[in-house]
């Protein structure tokens, strides 16, 4: 039986989503018995709790809930989740200030928390188990809509399994599987392109909107989705549709989770931009967007040697991107590209931006599609270059990403750690 | 006035819609563009235009190292233009406190790191060498840790035109560096590559963030013009010739071996294609080849009558502190500290790497089978040289300015891929400001040079 028979199967395509996920479980499993010398729990059994229901979430170590990281892919933020996901948002004063909105985790988005936290109630189930399962599945999904028949149809079959292989290996791809939203927005938005491809604008619409909900530089998704909707209607009025002004109906729906969570936060909070005040009290001087990096070439190659080596996998898919853009374009209607091309952009740019010093940019850079979708074209036209940028980032994940992550930026345990940004002890 | 007759308007008509149909709108304006890319065409062939090129780049090299010195260092081009290096101790070590000796050596802005043990080459020769078989640390003092023949060479250069011996020095690696932009645009690469791909490779060369090392007193630029010099002659066939250039070169740096290697391998290349086609005379080339170390012979027979020991350079290396570490060719966590070395060496050597893999087997089939050979193989032995070697990361992206594959893939895979040349050009133009010459002129000091990564060397350069 050849390859190329079965890669279009279900059965293969679940087989391999559902290996890719394990595999990065499996990686973390490795790394923390080789780097740390800790199981995939350390505290099994144990309940994840506050003594102090409003203990601040950013106070000195050991941080509360107690044990929220005894699973080894629970590091960083994903305290912060884990803290909506026991005590909900009990512990933000109404009308505070935006230090005070800092102080109880809201300078990260509460939705996958909360979302948590109620299927925790309801079932009983741990919360860092229920946040991990959740990104678990919107792992799963993302990598059986890589090879689902839009995307398959539209780059090719070996195109689409690599650009799976690319999104997979790349140096911050193991954040699919943590208590962190990455996985359940890239899976809304690739469900909402899909369903964008194939002409359903309000479903898309909806699927984006929810992106926006969990969190909210996801608006860049937003924005490409707009920009689609535009040019769609504007061909079908060319062309002469009569309805062609339907993709427009769909836009404002693109930003219904923002407008929602700004919703929640009036009601519970009294201040529907308390995400935002929590953002510039966390940032201090720093707050704001810093455009001007835009243009200064130090910002980039300070880049290169940052903790992440963030400029490496930044410049290396700027070069796979100008490598296969012509070939890509080729393949994509024009509302799909201008989709994708925005979206990415926004989702790099946005971050660049804000960012301190260069801290999460590979992490930002997962949820460029345009990024693994050239990478696919590349695997088609210039398989030895393929080849490199996939050791590179396999390099990155095992030796800089992962170990990172699971140490909290430990020079000790990682020697190939850049210049230090961020360390932090991790015990709970 | 009689209205013309239908059938002429009908003509007229027609003609018209002939011209609009098969001519641009503006013919002069095409015309033009025609015009000027046939002329431009043609001045691109042209010796003068393309040494009037080759000499502009030079000088722009120079005017970034002007430019480098008044704004990192605050310091002119040449900040003791009365007084030439000399020694106060003809004894002096090179390696030894600071300020080092000769006095005055890095009064050129120009003359930094290596530039001094050159430098003193050219002043003192080897009369600070030990007569007789010595330790390795002795021969090391005395400079011997990089090779003589390009100090002493300026050294002659010097005395014959009553030059200082830094000036005489900087103007050898000048001529080299113009006769290295002159051959990038040679009839041999245009042939070969097409004549926008031939120019293009020079501005790829020349924005590489280490090409300023072709203007210094360093042996760079003299080494790769011999070498090309000897690829030259390779391809006009003439073996005897190539390998007496490129033994020249062998003579000049110890990498040069990769040029010597990278000759040996198309020799045999070349033998094998004409025993194939059954010529008499097939071993010719292969005859030519020990020529191309006679460099490298000659410095270490000299090494024997005037210090007692042939391998005295190995052995100032090896009190130097040299190693051989081959596991790095097949540690990711070399390559990945790369990155955040001083010069970032792996951002140049992955960039590279990716380029001649984008040009792939569509550049290479444009040369001929030696040819491709010399090409891979200086690359290939280069790096398999210098990465077992290099203390830390010093001197990747120096070492890398002497594999031509490189800078010909980029100027290759431009027209197909204008992003990607244009993305590479920027990053190869904001390392070597930032990054190199920065680094250089200030002698990796990171608060003239924020940019730097991880330091690795750092040392005053007063003199």
């Amino acid at each position: 039986m050849k390859l190329a028979d079965v890669a279009p199967k279900r059965w293969f395509r679940v087989a391999v989503a559902a290996a890719l996920v394990i595999g990065h479980l499996l990686a973390f499993t490795v790394a923390g018995h080789a780097r740390l010398g800790l199981p995939f729990n350390s505290a099994p059994g144990q309940e994840i709790y506050y003594s102090d229901p409003d203990a601040p979430s950013l106070g000195p170590a050991p941080r509360q809930p107690y044990h929220w990281s005894r699973l080894i892919v629970s590091r960083w933020d994903a305290q912060h989740y884990i803290g909506f996901a026991v005590r909900g948002l009990t512990a933000c004063p109404k009308g505070g200030t935006g230090q005070q909105f800092v102080s109880c985790g809201l300078a990260w988005m509460p939705t996958l928390g909360l979302i948590a936290g109620a299927v925790n109630d309801a079932t009983g189930a741990p919360p860092d188990y229920v946040l991990l399962l959740f990104s678990v599945l919107a792992a799963f999904v993302i990598n059986l809509l890589w090879t689902s028949r839009t995307l398959v149809k539209r780059l090719g079959l070996f195109e689409a399994y690599a650009a799976l292989v690319a999104f997979n290996l790349f140096g911050s791809a193991f954040y699919l599987v943590t208590p962190y939203n990455e996985a359940c927005v890239f899976a809304c938005m690739l469900g909402g392109y899909i369903c964008l491809a194939n002409g359903q604008w309000l479903r898309a619409g909806v699927l984006i909107g929810a992106s926006t909900a969990l969190r909210p530089t996801a608006v860049g998704f937003a924005a490409g989705f707009g920009c689609a909707a535009l040019l769609a209607a504007w061909q079908a009025r060319k062309a002469g549709t009569a309805r062609w002004w339907r993709p427009l109906v769909a836009i404002p729906l693109a930003g219904w989770g923002q407008l929602f969570m700004m919703a929640v936060f009036a009601i519970m909070l009294g201040d529907p931009k308390a995400y935002v005040h929590a953002q510039l009290a966390f940032g201090g001087q720093n707050s704001g967007l810093h455009y001007h990096r835009f243009f200064e070439a130090p910002f980039y190659l300070l880049s290169f040697t940052s903790q992440h080596m963030d400029g490496v996998l930044l410049f290396g898919s700027l070069a796979v991107i100008a490598v296969a853009a012509r070939d890509l374009a080729k393949k994509l209607p024009r509302p799909e590209l201008a989709f994708l091309a925005v979206a990415s952009a926004a989702m790099a740019l946005l971050p660049l931006a804000a960012l301190w010093g260069y801290w999460g940019m590979n992490r930002y850079l997962l949820m460029c599609p345009i990024i693994f979708m050239a990478a696919g074209e590349l695997a088609r036209r210039r398989r030895a270059l393929f080849v490199l940028w996939l050791v590179a980032c396999v390099a990155i994940y095992w030796h800089v990403e992962l170990c990172s992550y699971i140490t909290q930026g430990n020079p000790e345990i990682c020697p190939c750690l850049g210049r230090m940004q961020f360390s932090l002890p991790f015990t709970s | 006035m009689p209205l013309p007759r239908p059938d002429a308007v009908q003509l007229a008509v027609h003609e018209l819609s002939a011209v609009i149909h098969t001519h641009p709108m503006f013919p002069d304006a095409a015309g033009m563009r025609r015009r000027t890319a046939d002329k431009a065409s043609k001045l691109a062939e042209q010796p003068i235009p393309r040494l009037a090129v080759a000499t502009l780049l030079v000088c722009i090299h120079l005017l970034m190292l002007v430019a480098a010195g008044h704004s990192r260092i605050h310091e002119p081009f040449n900040n003791s233009p009365n007084e030439a290096p000399y020694y106060t101790n003809p004894n002096a070590t090179v390696l030894g406190g600071y300020p080092r000796q000769p006095v005055h050596w890095s009064r050129l802005v120009a003359s930094r790191w290596d530039a001094e043990v050159y430098i003193s080459f050219a002043i003192r020769g080897l009369s600070a060498c030990p007569k007789t078989k010595a330790p390795g640390y002795l021969y090391m003092h005395c400079g011997l840790a990089w090779f003589p023949a390009y100090g002493l060479l300026g050294g002659k250069v010097a005395w014959i035109f009553h030059l200082p011996p830094d000036i005489a020095l900087m103007l050898i690696s000048i001529l080299s560096a113009i006769l290295v932009n002159y051959f990038w645009t040679s009839k041999l690469i245009a042939d070969r590559i097409g004549k926008p791909a031939a120019w293009l490779t020079l501005f790829a060369f020349n924005a590489y963030p280490s090409a300023f090392y072709m203007v210094a007193p360093y042996t760079e630029a003299l080494t790769l013009a011999l070498a090309f010099g000897g690829f030259w002659l390779m391809s006009k066939d003439r073996w005897v010739g190539a390998a007496a250039l490129i033994g020249a070169a062998s003579g000049l740096r110890g990498t040069a071996l990769a040029f010597s290697g990278a000759f040996g391998l198309a020799a045999l290349v070349a033998c094998a294609s004409r025993r194939k086609a059954g010529d008499a005379r097939w071993w010719r080339p292969l005859a030519s080849t020990p020529l191309a170390v006679w460099g490298l012979v000659a410095t270490f027979a000299m090494f024997q009558v005037k210090v007692g020991d042939a391998l005295a350079y190995v052995h100032a290396r090896k009190a130097f502190g040299d190693f051989h570490d081959f596991g790095r060719f097949v540690s990711p966590i070399f390559y990945l500290r790369g990155f955040t070395a001083q010069h970032m060496d792996s951002v140049m050597m992955f960039g590279m790497l990716g380029l001649i893999l984008l040009a792939g087997r569509p550049l290479l089939r444009k040369f001929t089978r030696e040819q491709a050979t010399f090409l891979i193989a200086t690359g290939a032995i280069g790096m398999a040289l210098v990465i077992p070697t290099v203390h830390e990361y010093w001197g990747i992206n120096r070492y890398l300015l002497t594999c031509p594959l490189g800078f010909l893939a980029a100027g290759h895979i431009a027209r197909r891929y204008p992003w990607v040349f244009a993305l590479w050009i920027v990053l190869c133009v904001w390392m070597y400001w930032h990054i190199e010459l920065c680094s250089y002129v200030a002698h990796g000091n990171p608060h003239f040079c924020p940019c730097l990564g991880r330091i690795e060397w750092e040392a005053p350069f007063a003199s």
